[in-house]
């Protein structure tokens, strides 16, 4: 494993090309393009103001950058970087902004939700849709981009729209049987919509391409509901996660539950791996080859090594209490993601903060268990393998796969807090990114990965 | 005592009168009454009082009637009725005073005991009543307990069912209880996340408000526009085209046709995965039930004769699975009736194989239980010891391989140093060659010695057959001069012909080599005997 220089970032804004050739990243109100193996900077450019987001386009040739506060976004070409583009939505304001899957449109959602204006930038024209709905994930894009699902809330009710890109033409409008649409997501097959209640009310309904509902889950009444979902890469299952701490596994032929995961506080089965992380007091160098080892300074918990032992069973993970009387209480499953090869779910119970549960799809039962020294704040998986990459914000990043875990400390002067991580698609590289800084993190090939992971026996 | 009403009447004659007279005119005490009707059968009536009295005492037997009622009352304690005796031989006199007394007295007592009769019966009468009363209060007062004792346990079996009652109902409300609790909590946290998102929502709604005021405010609008420097050509190269009334309708069209084809695509595509996996499913079926019928059928050839339905479907099933394994392309198709035989057939299957399973179990406990049974089944004593014996073999196989294989690398090993093997094999092959050659030497002796016999036999073989040669002629001529005068001398022929043949024996003996020779001359002899 080799980690890159340490680079100046703000508000973690920092993202790889889809073509994998780049990687963009933020300095306030310059927009920085570095070569994605090299990171040899390739383009430099300068915006009005700050900087609040940036997306890349789908054909990797265009990057909007989006300035919230001036109600701003401004486009710049990596082909032409004398070309530029700036759109003001003036006193609508700005809360957010999107491209649109070819990559010729933007989507700007106007302050208080009050419309989605659809700039063009192939032609003059300009597109408003009425009525968006103010919610978790109101947009979501077919993974082919063909068409567009939205959230709209007229008169009391919910609704949704399905749109063509191509043209922006409505396909489809129709109402849902929900108290307050919270969510909504298609699978990656793009012919089903899986759209979910507030936590109000546990709902989730399945929606064809056609707009016909295909089926609807409720798991139980009135105890607070639904507070994550995910669609596995082959569309064939769909995780729920909800506010009593189970996952539960729909399948895409009956669309009825054929499991739930239980995240109980002690884990009793033998044959589960439990992960724990404990500090090694003598500093030791693991798994980086080029560089000096860090200084042993009296610094915090993050500068000190650590590894990971296997834990055996019974093993009573650390809970944590949520306020009885507070909104949005800290239970729950609240992330939920698939392996990309839909072998693996990897979920996090946010009563059980520092633990990543790891379960097995293709025997659906839990595989490992990971527990953490402090709480969990991000993970993702490999887009090409079955290996999970986790941050904790301490200054180490995790990966499992199924042939063991390890920790690794990002090297450098001084802390580097890892708060999020992005993967490059090759699953090659991994960004690592802090407040201030992101660092490049190259996993070797398939056999240097071999040699870096221990087997299930040994302690890395 | 006012019972002495007209008693002395002695004119009246019948009894029944007196009687009646008595009891009309008495109003007094049945006690009493039944007293009077004593005392009137007590005395006798008129009539008969004089037959009564005088039944006792007559004139006759005065004397000694005096005497008797005097020994009566000195008994009972009265004075005497006689008189003084003033000598013994005189007749005692009759003491007129004292029978007077005697008499009152006897009346007094008679008074008196009529009384205490008259007492007695009444308490008699008083007590009788009295028990009957007693009884009645007595049989009424157990009536009473078996009723308080009868409702008393009513009330014991009411009061337990109410205790019963009482229990579940407790229960209940304990339930009823937990589940209010849980669905206050529920509602609890429901009202924190309303209030929550209520709070949220008026923010929002005062931001709203705000900005609504400041755009009113606000004369200069900040225009809204975007500005860029040329436009960008379309993703797909393609240009845009005009949008009239026909090309939205056909845009419509195509949108609607797209989405269709997109969904019947992965309806297809499911609909193949699911036919592979049905198809692969159904191979695995089918293989299974053909094990499972070679697995059954070799042990069913002894109970065959046993005929059990099972076997007898077993059969059947093999004559017609043998007829279905040629439609076996009718399998791929998913129809009801196919697929329903397969899993009955496999069912089956199973259950034959499960029942013959249960069978073997069965007869390895009897084993265990009892002993030599059965000669099919071995005991685990003496398979224990076959695979004892078969390891020690296997173990001492397995030394004796080492120990070759050892004495081969040393062998070979030993092949690895040139010169001091080559020597050694040398020294080994030269003893060998030395015998090698001195067994050569002695062959090739006894070859030359063979064959110098050999030439010696074959020219004794030729000598001898020329002798053979000669002599034959000379025998040849000598018969023929013997045939001439056989005749003449038959005694001497014969002799000759025993010498002969003794003759020609013993040379055949002497040569047995040359046997091919003489033999072609052979046939020659006998036919001239």
């Amino acid at each position: 494993m080799n980690f890159s220089e340490v680079f100046k970032l703000s508000s973690l804004l920092c993202k790889f090309s889809p073509d994998g050739k780049y990687l963009a990243s933020c300095v306030q109100y310059r927009l920085v393009v570095r070569d994605a193996n090299t990171l040899q900077i390739r383009q430099l450019y300068t915006c009005l103001d700050q900087i609040q987001h940036i997306e890349w386009s789908a054909d990797s040739l265009f990057i909007l950058c989006a300035l919230y506060k001036r109600g701003l976004v401004q486009v710049w070409s990596l082909e032409q970087p004398e070309w530029h583009c700036k759109i003001d939505e003036g006193s609508a304001g700005l809360v957010a902004s999107c491209w649109s899957p070819d990559g010729r449109h933007i989507l700007n959602t106007t302050e208080f939700h009050l419309r989605i204006t659809v700039w063009s930038l192939c032609t003059k024209s300009v597109s408003y849709i009425k009525y968006p709905k103010a919610c978790q994930q109101g947009i979501t894009f077919t993974r082919d981009g063909r068409y567009l699902a939205l959230a709209e809330r007229r008169d009391c009710k919910d609704y949704v729209s399905i749109l063509v890109c191509s043209d922006w033409q409505l396909l489809r409008h129709f109402d849902t049987d929900t108290q307050d649409l919270a969510g909504i997501e298609w699978a990656p097959n793009g012919c089903v919509l899986a759209a979910w209640d507030s936590c109000l009310e546990y709902k989730i309904l399945l929606y064809s391409l056609d707009g016909r509902l295909l089926s609807t889950f409720c798991a139980y009444e009135w105890s607070l509901g639904i507070k994550s979902v995910a669609w596995s890469p082959s569309s064939q299952f769909l995780a729920v996660g909800s506010y009593d701490g189970k996952v539960r596994i729909l399948n895409h032929v009956t669309w009825k539950m054929i499991t739930e995961f239980g995240h109980p506080a002690t884990i009793n089965n033998p044959k589960i791996v439990v992960y724990k992380e404990a500090e090694k007091s003598p500093p030791l160098v693991l798994g980086r080859l080029a560089f000096p080892p860090p200084r042993a300074a009296a610094g915090p918990l993050s500068s000190t090594e650590s590894k990971y032992e296997v834990a055996s069973v019974p093993v009573s993970l650390q809970t944590l209490k949520p306020a009885p009387d507070r909104a949005n209480p800290r239970i729950g499953i609240g992330a939920l993601a698939f392996s990309p090869d839909s072998c693996f779910l990897a979920t996090r119970s946010d009563s059980v903060p520092t633990a990543v549960w790891i379960w097995d799809i293709q025997k659906l039962r839990l595989l490992a268990a990971l527990e953490q020294l402090s709480a969990v704040r991000c993970f993702q998986w490999d887009p090409r393998q079955a290996r999970l990459a986790i941050c904790t914000g301490g200054s180490k990043v995790y990966l499992w796969s199924p042939a063991g875990c390890v920790s690794v400390q990002v090297p450098g002067e001084g802390d580097f807090q890892v708060l999020s991580l992005c993967w490059h698609l090759s699953g090659d590289s991994l960004a690592l990114l802090s407040k201030d800084h992101f660092c490049l993190c190259f996993l070797e090939t398939e056999q240097g990965v071999g040699t870096a992971f221990g087997q299930r026996g040994d302690h890395t | 005592m006012g019972d002495w009403m007209t008693v002395t009447d002695p004119g009246l004659s019948s009894e029944s009168k007196y009687i009646s007279q008595y009891t009309s005119e008495t109003k007094m005490s049945p006690s009493s009454l039944y007293s009077q009707q004593v005392l009137c059968s007590s005395i006798p009536l008129s009539k008969n009082v004089h037959s009564f009295f005088s039944a006792f005492c007559t004139e006759e037997n005065i004397e000694q009637s005096i005497s008797y009622l005097d020994q009566e009352l000195t008994t009972f304690g009265f004075p005497s009725l006689y008189e003084e005796s003033k000598g013994k031989e005189t007749k005692r006199e009759l003491n007129i005073v004292a029978v007077l007394n005697c008499m009152n007295e006897l009346l007094v007592l008679q008074r008196k005991n009529l009384l205490a009769q008259e007492n007695v019966e009444t308490q008699n009468l008083k007590l009788g009543s009295d028990m009957d009363h007693l009884q009645n209060c007595y049989a009424k007062l157990k009536e009473q307990l078996e009723t308080s004792r009868r409702e008393m346990i009513g009330l014991q079996e009411r009061d337990r069912q109410l205790q019963c009652k009482n229990r579940n109902l407790h229960q209940l409300l304990k339930n009823e209880k937990d589940e209010v609790q849980k669905l206050q909590n529920i509602i609890a946290s429901r009202a924190t996340q309303y209030n929550h998102d209520m709070k949220r929502k008026e923010r929002e709604y005062n931001k709203l408000k705000e900005r609504l005021h400041q755009l009113v405010m606000n004369k200069k609008d900040k225009k809204i526009a975007m500005e860029v420097l040329n436009y960008v050509g379309r993703a797909d190269g393609k240009r845009g085209s005009w949008r009239t009334g026909k090309t939205e309708a056909s845009f419509f069209l195509r949108n609607e046709d797209e989405m269709y084809k997109i969904l019947l695509n992965d309806y297809e595509y499911r609909q193949k995965q699911i036919l592979m996996e049905n198809a692969e499913l159904k191979k695995v079926l089918q293989q299974m039930k053909k094990e499972m019928i070679s697995l059954l059928s070799p042990q069913k050839q002894k109970p065959r004769e046993r005929a059990d339905d099972s076997t007898g479907t077993v059969i059947s099933d093999t004559e017609e699975d043998a007829g279905e394994l040629s439609r076996e392309s009718m399998w791929d198709l998913s129809c009801e009736t196919v697929r329903e035989q397969l899993t009955n057939s496999i069912r089956k299957q199973w259950r034959i194989l499960k029942s013959h399973v249960e069978k073997l179990d069965n007869q390895v406990s009897k084993v265990h239980v009892e002993g030599f049974n059965d000669e099919d089944v071995i005991s685990r004593q003496d398979h224990e010891q076959e695979t004892e014996k078969l390891e020690l073999e296997i173990q001492q196989c397995k030394e004796m391989i080492k120990t070759q294989q050892q004495l081969l690398q040393q062998q070979l090993a030993t092949a690895c140093d040139d010169d001091t093997t080559s020597l050694l094999r040398d020294c080994y092959l030269l003893e060998e060659k030395e015998r090698l050659k001195e067994e050569w030497s002695l062959f090739k002796e006894q070859k030359k010695n063979f064959e110098k016999e050999r030439r010696s036999f074959t020219e004794a073989a030729i000598r001898l057959g020329l002798e053979r040669k000669a002599f034959e002629e000379e025998r040849a001529s000598w018969l023929k001069q013997q045939f001439l005068n056989m005749t003449t001398f038959d005694h001497q022929n014969s002799e000759n012909v025993k010498l002969l043949s003794a003759f020609s024996g013993s040379s055949d003996r002497d040569n047995p080599t040359v046997h091919s020779r003489p033999r072609q001359k052979k046939p020659h002899v006998p036919s001239v005997y």
